[in-house]
């Protein structure tokens, strides 16, 4: 079957690498990836641990389509306590990496404990050992290291997964980045792992992927991909990547700009998929170079991108003019139109810096407009910033500040605890656009009320991926049908995410898709039934960790601006998030309490009690 | 009577972006309005009149108006 059946277990404290049996039994109402590391943390970790603790577990997952040719077949996640949010954390991401650790034979890596020095850890199908990585790629950048890494071990098909210096001091919204610019971003998950003096994860691996049914299994990739492949769903992500978003959320008016002040900018023309296109008329280049895909992707929606070699930020070194990955919707909008900025090029280079040092572009941008806020607002000043110029539509401030929160240095390192404790920090914490902690996506939850009733509800924190309100949203359902779409597509969702693959193709695939993939994969009769309600067992896991590290219903709320403010403009013009008249409904399609736990009844239904 | 049609983002081979006046009868609706623009499959798209949603049952009883803007997009899920 898909499963190794194989774990490798690695104590830092201990400096030890194991391999040990995969827990089957788990496997079965957990799947893989998302859902069967959740139940490994929530076994191995005391909740209530500090996220930057030696007692948090990082865990490093596949699921059982990851490595196989299923379409979009590459993604693995990071799941741990976010550094950001101090709620369970699960970090999705694509490349090349997660694929590769399941050709090494390997579904999940688990580390726990905490090296008395830097180290990397190094596989090589069977064979996995700790490398010191202080002298060598410790006070490195994400790319740097990739580079080392390749050449001491003289492969250069080794897949890495690393932190930047944004991981090493501790930023609350490093990530983990792999392949040098896909990278597991949010919720603080490459603090974790600096936290624990691991720099990077270089696997390569040779042995492939067994399936239970192989001619079953191609029979239902190849049903799937029929549907997928010609769809137009997929030409458009492939023509222009996730940024054409920004022209929807513009034109609907949900497009988050100034702090959310505003939910559309009088520039995005500049900053969107047709401003990446246009030659430039500096040197008659474009920023977007090509398209690329993921590991067994038939969509390809990453973007490939140029700096022009003539912009200001260019300056800061040849690195920077050389093809690297480029602007998605989410972190456009928030190095855009989030801070106010007009200029495509200087977003493109926070980009790769995000990217070089490992840090949530989303977060990033989203603190830096919380920044703006208390520096235009005269909250915070010169000399709070170091004489940065926080504002708004400041092209050079980004460039800046970037760089500083990247390194951890100066006002970087106030940049780099993220807005809530930014804001709290300088008194104003309703200038921070979190849930949990954790930084808004590109979504303005007043003009799209299920997304706001998904952010209040997310179980990391603020997220546009852990639900799929966007079709009812865009179609201005009525307020009584969200706790519904948010709940449903919320189960949907965590099955997928455990799965193995992109959330992509569900524009066009439903789960009997999936199930009848993962059925053939894995024998033991999956269905879409099974399939939403192991998801609902998931979502509910989640919550029980949650709970037990010390969150409340209160958590599950939305900033005052969201809740008070009236929209100024855009099909919600003179509307606010209404929670309110969303959550007891879905607190009771849960099967949870008005204090937000879960009944008893709901426990047992899911085998969770 | 004339009408403003933006389409944003539309899939190929469509233009991704575009803006036009269109001529419609009195008393023409959005459903009548989408195929005088001729996107193929309109019920595939979010549509906007005035900023306000059209959802696709309710396109063949909604009036335009002189001087209305309609938005086309489709309904992109994430980014």
């Amino acid at each position: 079957m898909a499963w190794h059946k194989k774990i490798l277990r690695v104590d830092l404290t201990k400096g030890t690498c194991t391999a040990e049996a995969m827990n089957m039994d788990w496997a079965g109402q957990y799947l893989g990836a998302r859902g069967l590391a959740s139940k490994y943390l929530a076994e191995e970790m005391d909740p209530a641990a500090d996220a930057l603790s030696t007692g948090n577990v990082l865990i490093f997952a596949t699921g059982p389509l990851t490595g196989t040719p299923a379409a979009t077949g590459g993604r693995y996640v990071v799941v741990t306590k976010g550094a950001l949010t101090g709620a369970i954390a699960c970090s999705n991401s694509g490349g090349q990496w997660g694929g590769e650790l399941r050709l090494a034979g390997w579904d999940m890596v688990i580390v726990t404990g905490k090296s008395d020095k830097p180290v990397y850890l190094h596989i090589e199908d069977d064979d996995a050992e700790l490398y010191d990585a202080g002298g060598f790629i410790w006070g490195k950048s994400v790319w740097d290291t990739e580079a080392a890494l390749k050449e001491r071990h003289s492969d250069q098909r080794i897949r890495i997964a690393s932190i930047g210096r944004a991981g090493e001091t501790l930023n609350r919204y490093a990530c983990v980045v792999n392949d040098l610019d896909r990278a597991a971003g949010r919720s603080g998950v490459g603090a974790v792992m600096g936290a624990k003096n691991l720099k990077a994860i270089a696997v390569r691996g040779t042995k492939g992927v067994a399936v239970k049914d192989p001619g079953g299994f191609e029979t239902a990739v190849r049903a799937a991909r029929d549907k997928l492949d010609p769809s137009p769903d997929r030409a458009g992500l492939a023509a222009t990547g996730t940024i054409s978003m920004l022209d929807i959320t513009q034109a609907f008016g949900s497009l988050p700009t100034r702090n959310n002040r505003d939910v559309q900018f009088e520039s995005a023309s500049k900053v969107g998929a047709a401003a990446m296109a246009a030659n430039r008329r500096t040197d008659g280049g474009t920023n977007l170079i090509n398209g690329k895909a993921c590991f067994s992707c038939t969509i390809g929606c990453g973007r490939v991108s140029k700096l022009d070699p003539t912009h200001f930020s260019a300056k800061n070194g040849e690195r920077y003019k050389k093809a690297s990955g480029g602007l998605e919707y989410e972190s456009a909008y928030a190095l855009a139109p989030m801070v106010g900025i007009d200029d495509i090029e200087a977003a493109t280079f926070a980009n790769q810096v995000c990217n070089e040092e490992g840090m949530d572009p989303i977060s990033f941008g989203a603190t830096l407009s919380a920044a703006m806020e208390l520096y235009e607002t005269g909250a915070i000043g010169d000399k709070e910033t170091g004489g940065l110029k926080l504002n708004f539509g400041s092209a050079e401030a980004l460039v800046e500040s970037v760089k500083l929160a990247g390194l951890g240095k100066g006002f970087g390192a106030d940049l780099g605890l993220g807005a809530k404790l930014l804001c709290e920090k300088y008194g104003q914490p309703d200038f921070a656009m979190v849930v949990k902690g954790q930084e808004f996506p590109g979504y303005d939850g007043r003009s799209m009320q299920g997304m706001a009733l998904a952010y209040a509800t997310s179980n990391r924190g603020a997220c546009h991926l852990k639900a799929d309100p966007y079709g009812d949203d865009f179609e201005g359902g009525p307020l009584e049908g969200k706790a519904k779409i948010v709940y449903e597509s919320q189960n949907t969702v965590a099955a997928v995410d455990s799965a193995g693959i992109c959330l992509f193709p569900m524009s066009v695939w439903n789960l009997n898709d999936v199930a009848a993939q993962v059925d053939a994969a894995c024998g033991g009769g999956w269905s879409a039934e099974r399939m939403a309600e192991m998801g609902e067992r998931i979502w509910n896991l989640e919550r029980q960790f949650n709970l037990a590290a010390g969150l409340t219903s209160k958590d599950d709320t939305l900033p005052k601006r969201i809740l008070t403010e009236k929209l100024k403009s855009g099909s919600g013009k003179g509307k606010v998030a209404e929670l309110g008249k969303m959550l007891p409904a879905y607190y009771e399609l849960r099967g949870w309490d008005n204090e937000g736990v879960p009944t008893t009844q709901t426990l047992q239904r899911l085998s969770l009690a | 009577m004339k009408i403003t049609i933006k389409s944003v983002a539309i899939r190929p081979p469509e233009p991704p972006n575009q803006e036009r006046e269109i001529e419609l009868l009195k008393g023409a609706s959005v459903a009548d309005a989408l195929v005088k623009f001729g996107l193929a499959n309109p019920d595939a798209h979010v549509t906007l009149l005035n900023d306000e949603p059209v959802p696709a049952g309710e396109r063949a009883a909604k009036a335009v108006t002189s001087g209305d803007v309609l938005t086309i997009f489709p309904p992109i899920h994430g980014g």
